[in-house]
């Protein structure tokens, strides 16, 4: 094998180089170096090695598409400037509706959203009978839709489920509890005599879901407002939109209600 | 500064919807500098469809981002 200490002629390659064998390659480069490679693929295989990489990259838009598997990832990002760094990050925006109310039978857009991807991360509320007492507990359903699909569909009984049923049993032995004149249950206040209502404050653990209170109409046994929350944690592309149904055939619905979303920095579209 | 409109919000009430718009600014590299969101209520006449309203707040909430837009633009704060 040759080598030599002495600088290589220039020289201008005219057909394709192919480095075979066990070879060591170190390429020190004192000078400029200009590659242009246009509409050309670039591929390199890194495997079973250590790669260093330090990079300066000023002045310069840089698009990277990195697929990393199977390897620890240690990443900093300095930016004394005080740019953002922008991950996939969600910006937190909100939406309160005012009082609206769903007629029996009707299902009506309580919050809406439209423009890029994001998620519906919450929503917390309070539904209440506007007339007659009548079930909001299994009449009333919250639906989500995704991208103009209907995503979900959540009675308010089916809210308390996710809650380990706290508010049924609590409402149940209050109603019980008055009908045998024994003392009303932990957490149980009366809250109006005519018409004579029961304010219940079920325990509620689930950081996810939960029936916070309810008001309980004597005469008829039946919820007449009920408080909630939801985190739901939906993705959409472009829309999301909240609506509740009043499944009640004769009453209507009084809905307030406030949602937590969360706008992703740049539309993927 | 470049101040690009992201997306609508719409709260429906019996009397009245508030309409949201949300939107980020841009310094003139392209990096991402703020983000805000502005709102406009509008009553619901009787009789009225809901989409009306939204469509008068609309107009509100446009002219509103446009002198936020102009604020940026004359390379002042936001309103």
């Amino acid at each position: 094998m040759a080598t030599t200490a002495q600088d290589a002629p220039d020289y201008t390659l005219l057909s394709d180089v192919n480095v075979v064998g066990s070879v060591t390659i170190d390429v020190k480069v004192v000078g400029t170096v200009n590659v242009n490679i246009q509409n050309q693929p670039v591929k390199v295989l890194v495997q079973n090695t250590t790669l260093n990489v330090d990079a300066v990259i000023v002045d310069s838009r840089l698009d990277i598409k990195v697929v990393i598997t199977d390897c620890v990832v240690d990443l900093k990002i300095y930016t004394p400037a005080g740019k953002w760094i922008i991950a996939p990050e969600l910006l937190t925006t909100y939406a309160v509706n005012p009082y609206r109310s769903v007629r029996p039978g009707t299902e009506e857009s309580i919050i809406s959203y439209s423009g890029f991807k994001g998620r519906l991360k919450q929503i917390g509320g309070e539904l209440v009978t506007a007339g007659n007492p009548f079930s909001i507990y299994g009449n009333v359903e919250i639906r989500i839709y995704v991208d103009g699909l209907m995503a979900m569909s959540l009675k308010i009984d089916e809210i308390d489920f996710l809650n380990g049923r706290a508010t049924y049993w609590l409402w149940t032995a209050l109603v019980s509890c008055l009908n045998n004149n024994l003392t009303p249950p932990f957490n149980c206040v009366k809250y109006t005599t005519s018409p004579e209502r029961w304010l219940i404050m079920p325990f509620f653990s689930n950081p996810a879901a939960a029936v916070t209170m309810a008001v309980v109409d004597r005469s008829t046994g039946l919820l007449v407002r009920v408080g909630f929350y939801l985190k739901v944690d939906a993705e959409f592309q472009n829309s999301v939109e909240v609506r509740v149904y009043n499944g009640d055939s004769s009453n209507t619905l009084g809905v307030m209600m406030t949602g937590l979303l969360g706008e992703y920095v740049w539309p993927t579209g | 500064m470049k101040v690009v409109e992201w997306g609508e919000y719409i709260a429906y009430g019996d009397e009245e919807v508030r309409v949201g718009r949300s939107f980020r600014v841009f310094d003139d590299e392209g990096n991402l500098v703020s983000a805000g969101i502005e709102w406009e209520a509008e009553p619901v006449k009787p009789g009225e469809k809901h989409e009306d309203a939204v469509e008068r707040a609309r107009k509100r909430l446009r002219e509103k981002i446009e002198k936020i837009r102009e604020r940026y633009r004359a390379g002042g704060a936001r309103p």
